[in-house]
């Protein structure tokens, strides 16, 4: 084939260097490798492991029982952390407590932090403590203690309640239960009580 | 037979705000009760009652109906005091009904029967039952 013209001969030089330039290209694909970095690959949280595995801590732990006199007790908490030394306690934060009675009515309590005390399963609640129930009443104080066995709340100072009898203060307060199928709370107020009780509204002012 | 007497003479508006006071009180959810015990003192406006024990009755709506106050009832508003047994303490009809050897002092004279009936909002009451009155010659005069 003789290529006796420009375009012909221009041709047949593409011929040989386009597949040329073709095989270059397609060995970019796998002689030019990058740089794989094997940290970035996997992410993984920042926590100290050691710290995790020797501080035995638990997360979101629940506990739930039912008393003597029938009332389900379900305590759940963010974390419990037991003591290094003593594994009888543990510290816990931010608990809530559901104390479900026969009769059907039911208490929250919730607090900041809380510290269990197994054998005796008394558990102490402190850094604010709110009690809800389910028949409006609302009662905040301190610090209390609970025991997990049968239904006995006692606050440690001064408590302050809301509810339909109006709003009242008192130096201590001590809930126990009633037993009997329509069992549910007593709430004694002592150590001096003051209830002050607007009879315009029923106390949902809230 | 029964008397008529003034008692506080003023006017007691029925919605002021009632106070009670005790050494304790326990509120039990199963039947509804809540009692105060230890030195109560029950307070609205000018009315002051105390007694050794009130026994709070709930209304449908949750709020407080009747205090019913048990043992030494003193109940003093304004110029007068009435002491008896018991006293049944209605808050909507801002009533008062003593029972059990009432004995109501008004200034130097004094008035006993057996049931006192006080009417907060118009400063009334009324003693029935063995109604007797000590008249103290001394302030005839005024």
């Amino acid at each position: 084939m003789v290529a006796d013209n420009a375009y012909s001969r221009f041709v047949a030089i593409l011929r040989i260097v386009l597949p040329l330039v073709a095989i270059g290209l397609l060995s970019t694909l796998f002689l030019f490798s990058r740089k794989v970095d094997p940290e970035r690959a996997i992410p993984f949280a920042e926590v100290d492991v050691e710290a995790i595995l020797r501080e035995e801590r638990v997360n979101q732990p629940t506990y739930t029982s039912v008393t003597q006199k029938g009332t389900a007790v379900s305590v759940s908490a963010k974390s419990v952390l037991t003591d290094v030394g003593n594994a009888d306690n543990a510290n816990a934060d931010e608990i809530v407590a559901r104390l479900d009675f026969p009769s059907g009515t039911r208490a929250l309590i919730s607090s900041a932090k809380g510290n269990l005390d197994s054998p005796s399963s008394i558990l102490n609640l402190e850094g604010g403590v709110v009690i809800l129930t389910s028949d409006g009443l609302r009662i905040e104080t301190a610090a209390l203690t609970t025991s997990l066995v049968n239904t006995d709340i006692r606050t440690q100072g001064t408590v302050t309640a809301e509810g339909s009898l109006g709003t009242l203060t008192a130096g201590q307060m001590h809930l126990t239960e009633t037993g009997g199928e329509n069992g549910s709370y007593v709430a004694v107020f002592n150590k001096g009580v003051k209830l002050v009780y607007r009879p315009g509204d029923t106390g949902d002012e809230r | 037979q029964g008397a008529q007497v003034a008692f506080g003479g003023l006017k007691q508006d029925a919605s002021l705000p009632v106070e009670v006071t005790a050494d304790s009180l326990e509120v039990n959810q199963a039947d509804g009760s809540a009692v105060f015990t230890g030195n109560v003192l029950i307070g609205q406006g000018e009315m002051r009652l105390s007694a050794d024990k009130v026994r709070v009755e709930y209304n449908t709506s949750g709020g407080i109906d009747k205090m019913h106050a048990m043992g030494k009832v003193l109940l003093v508003s304004g110029g007068e005091a009435a002491e008896a047994n018991e006293a049944v303490y209605t808050i909507e009809t801002a009533s008062i009904v003593m029972t059990g050897s009432v004995i109501l002092t008004q200034g130097d004279n004094a008035l006993s029967g057996q049931t006192l009936t006080v009417d907060l909002a118009s400063g009334t009451g009324r003693m029935e039952g063995r109604v007797s009155t000590v008249f103290n010659p001394s302030s005839a005069k005024e």
